[in-house]
């Protein structure tokens, strides 16, 4: 036995081109914590990744409870990383109910990584457990580590003077220095990167966690119990990179929206899941020319952003689909006043508080649609967390341009999840052109320029260019208010052209792999990534397969019906019940194959790749 | 002796936009009247003044007045307000409301506006009814008045909207009628030079439907009823301004004191925490580049 362990320990560790990983445990457990030191780590050694939380709408919901398991996953790989991964192959699992939670989608004969010390009586009989599974044999068919991952974090942390309840809390790092260990990777950057954190708060508890984490990456070094892994590092572009949820990156591009257009950045936001993080961000950067403003609702939100669009700033705010309704009346008011206001809509599982955290592609028609009267936007969306940075800024550069509000949708899945993000130069982005008014001649608030059909911006406050806008209708030459039917018309024509006329101005659809064929696989916003590895794996295996994804939904790309009627089947992946393919049939007169999941999860490659095989079977 | 003079009021309104919408003896246009009166005394730069309205018959006050002046939706003057003053912070921003405007569809902005101190001037008309859409009752019409949607007569209890501003935070609070036409301009021009959110509220006569429903007469006989039941009283205590059906009208300005605006305290909390790194936000001009 000696002898075995020391051949294990001097065998090189395995290569592995990705893995999957999923830490689930209560709320209060710390997986998220840990699952994303693990994912910071993974990008240091140069891993491609993608995570995604998964956590109750509750913020402690009743501990050991079924619905109280919180969960991070994400898969690292020596390759491009779509997607955080369909089914794990690796299952920490700190408690009974967590195991049962997760346990259906853990991949067949893979590993579980098991607190035992959280096996108790009490904790399986709150999961509805009669016999401990660690014990009982019904985990046969895994590798089962039942690991006392509690008693560790005791022995280590004895002497520090810590109470129990501290001490138990710290078994979450126990677990992290045992992935450390796993995966190869130095715990030195670790060690350090925790006492950091807690250096101000409390370093007592930077010690304690250092230890515990320390204590785990021992124990499977001395134990030689774990199987050992190497991922080695992707080929990825050189740069500057941090790690940026779609949250995080929706911030930081309003705000680099902001600094390309010369303006202020006015958010004016009511929280709400799981779009609040973007109104946390900003409220940080007020010395950036921020103003992050929390109404008292979203009927506000969006009210005070019309004024301050009025009043020359970028206006901006977030919501998800609850809100957007109450945001309803204001953007018709935007599409009547035509000021330029960006709305981030994420995206989560309905109607009405649905599943709050969770997330879901159901607000497409809506977001096109859903106003009253004849009030046509632009809608856009972004594909991948590190997108929504870029689709915030072309969200910008159309509503400034256009003088129009403008919605960019993401999701909960977006929203939460994270990859590396390479930051741009600055001379990579784009240049907002930003002219407000201020020549009083021949001045009329609605005459529009003759190529866009976008509406002068007058500032209140340019002297010469007093104005009075409203919600009322327009004349369509002086801006007085109008009662002329012939003018109504006229108008609504009018900006309905101007918006369909943005269709010129972005970017074609285009199209991976071959440009016409059997099947084309069309998505929208984040079944991306998903998407991409599914077809991908396809293509490699000799499958004649082609994809395209739409930012833009509201015009759609100029050549969209002429690239889908190439295809003698376009099949449409969405996190909702056919929006898209509903859009596309009306828009386009083109029929397609729906594959709709509304399960408030992001799709996953094995069912894209499924739906692949089925379409193209002969 | 046939030369004719300029109404002195006509230099502040579109008067391509008259005739008003307004019936004759409505109170809304001596308010606007009161109004430009202040405007001319307080010796603002009108540039830098911008209305804002909601919707309903004194909603329309942003429509005539030749200043930049946004017409929004209904119940939502004071948000759009509250932004622009937050992206234009140099601007004076006044906003027009009705009673049904401000205290129903748009309550909840008005105690919020009051509490954070925006620094706006909110002037509210308060005819007891909606005129626009057919005299429904409001949260203002005192039991037992009838209204088109009480036909046997208003029960609910009302809104004091004195105290609601005073008690949500509001830093200069008063009431006036329309009768009272001096008091009320020099109020607005008083409020006008202030700081903070500052409100007040015009009694007004609606002949058209609360009047005449009511069987009150016409406006001549409102005016003669204001000028009978109003008693003067500043400074005092806002829980005892609370109106009844035709029983005594309390006026005069209530609250007049001054604390931080939201701008003011932002500023300062910044400052506190962040120390000389903070530039404080004030006229876009002098925003720093970064």
């Amino acid at each position: 036995m000696h002898h075995d362990q020391e051949r294990a320990a001097q065998q090189p560790p395995e290569h592995l081109e990705s893995v999957t990983i999923r830490f689930a445990g209560d709320s209060g457990d710390g997986m998220q914590l840990v699952g994303m030191e693990l994912a910071k780590a993974s990008a240091r050694q140069g891993n491609d990744l993608a995570t995604l939380p998964n956590y109750p709408a509750e913020i402690r919901a009743p501990a050991g409870s079924l619905s109280g398991v919180s969960g991070f996953q994400l898969q690292f790989g020596a390759r491009r990383v779509y997607t955080p991964g369909d089914k794990p192959e690796v299952l920490v699992v700190m408690s009974p109910a967590a195991l049962k939670v997760n346990l259906g989608e853990l991949r067949p004969a893979g590993m579980i990584i098991a607190n035992r010390d959280g096996f108790s009586d009490r904790a399986l009989g709150l999961a509805g457990y009669s016999s401990n599974p660690l014990t009982d044999g019904s985990l046969a068919g895994y590798a089962v580590h039942a690991i006392d991952l509690g008693t560790l974090a005791e022995t280590a942390l004895d002497g520090l003077g810590l109470a129990h309840k501290e001490v138990a809390r710290c078994k979450n790092y126990v677990a992290l220095g045992l992935l450390f260990r796993m995966y190869d990777r130095a715990p030195e950057p670790e060690l350090a990167s925790i006492r950091a954190r807690f250096a101000k708060k409390n370093p007592l508890f930077g010690e304690a966690n250092a230890r515990a984490f320390r204590a785990g990456f021992d124990y499977a070094e001395n134990t030689e119990t774990l199987p050992r892994y190497h991922v080695p590092p992707a080929s990825i572009r050189p740069g500057r990179y941090r790690h940026v949820t779609g949250n995080q990156a929706t911030a930081l591009g309003l705000t680099a929206a902001a600094h390309l257009a010369g303006l202020r950045l006015y958010l004016g936001s009511y929280p709400i899941s799981p779009a609040t993080e973007i109104l946390h961000e900003l409220a940080l950067l007020r010395q950036h020319r921020v103003i992050a403003f929390q109404t008292e609702d979203e009927i506000a939100a969006v009210t005070s952003c019309i004024g301050a669009s009025f009043g020359g700033a970028l206006a901006a705010t977030n919501t998800s689909g609850p809100g957007l309704a109450l945001m309803s009346e204001g953007l018709s008011l935007a599409v009547m006043l035509e000021l330029p206001l960006v709305v981030v809509d994420v995206q989560r599982g309905g109607p009405s508080t649905g599943l709050p955290t969770k997330t879901e592609q159901a607000d497409l028609l809506f977001a096109v649609h859903g106003r009253h009267a004849e009030s046509p936007l632009p809608v856009l969306a972004a594909a991948t967390p590190a997108d929504c940075f870029e689709m915030t800024i072309e969200a910008s550069r159309i509503a400034l341009k256009y003088m129009t509000p403008v919605l960019l949708l993401t999701d909960g899945f977006l929203a939460l999840s994270a990859e590396p993000w390479r930051i741009p130069e600055p001379a990579e982005l784009p240049r907002l052109k930003v002219s407000l008014r201020t020549d009083p001649k021949g001045f009329a608030p609605y005459l529009r320029d003759p190529k866009t059909l976008a509406r002068p911006w007058a500032v209140p406050g340019t002297p010469g260019l007093e104005h009075r806008i409203g919600g009322l209708e327009k004349d369509f030459v002086t801006g007085a208010i109008s009662y002329d039917p012939v003018n109504h018309e006229r108008m609504v024509e009018v900006r309905a052209r101007k918006i369909a006329g943005i269709a010129d101005d972005i970017a074609p659809l285009e199209v991976q792999g071959k440009p016409e064929g059997e099947l084309l696989v069309l998505g929208w916003g984040s079944t991306y990534g998903a998407i991409c590895a599914a077809v991908g794996a396809a293509r490699a295996a000799g499958k004649r397969v082609s994809q395209a994804h739409l930012r833009h939904l509201n015009p759609l790309p100029r050549n969209t019906g002429e690239v889908l009627r190439r295809f003698r089947r376009v099949l449409v992946p969405e996190n909702n019940a056919g929006q898209l393919g509903r859009l596309l049939r009306e828009e386009l007169l083109v029929d397609t194959v729906g594959l709709d999941v509304v399960q408030a999860r992001p799709l996953k490659v094995g069912e894209i790749a499924e739906k692949i095989e089925e379409l193209l079977q002969p | 002796m046939s030369e004719q003079r300029e109404h002195p009021v006509n230099k502040f309104l579109r008067m391509d936009r008259m005739p008003s919408i307004w019936c004759p003896g409505c109170g809304i246009g001596t308010t606007v009247n009161c109004f430009t009166r202040a405007l001319t005394e307080c010796d603002k730069d009108l540039d830098k003044v911008a209305v804002v309205s909601g919707i309903g018959c004194t909603g329309r006050v942003a429509g005539y007045l030749n200043l930049d002046s946004f017409h929004t939706t209904h119940g939502r003057a004071l948000p759009f307000a509250t932004g622009l003053k937050v992206a234009n912070p140099e601007l004076d921003v006044v906003v027009y409301s009705g009673d049904g405007d401000l205290s129903a569809i748009g309550g909840n902005h008005f105690i919020h506006a009051a509490r954070r101190n925006s620094d706006i001037l909110c002037i509210c008309v308060n005819n007891f009814t909606y005129g626009m859409t057919g005299g429904q009752v409001t949260p203002t019409t005192p039991e037992p008045a009838i209204a088109s949607t009480t036909p046997y007569g208003a029960f609910e209890p009302t809104f004091n909207l004195p105290h609601l501003a005073a008690s949500s935070g509001a830093t200069y609070v008063a009431r006036w009628t329309t009768f009272h036409v001096r008091q009320l301009a020099r109020s607005m021009r008083d409020a006008l030079s202030k700081k903070g959110f500052r409100f007040i509220e015009v009694i007004a006569p609606c002949p058209t439907l609360y009047l005449r429903r009511n069987r009150l007469g016409e406006a001549l006989h409102e005016m003669r009823f204001y000028k009978e039941k109003s008693v003067i009283k500043h400074g005092a205590d806002t829980r005892e301004a609370a109106l009844d059906y035709r029983g005594q009208i309390v006026v005069g300005t209530f609250v007049d004191t001054r604390r931080p605006t939201w701008l003011e305290a932002m500023n300062k909390r910044m400052s506190t925490v962040l120390g000389e790194k903070f530039v404080p936000y004030a006229l876009p001009t002098r925003e720093p580049k970064v």
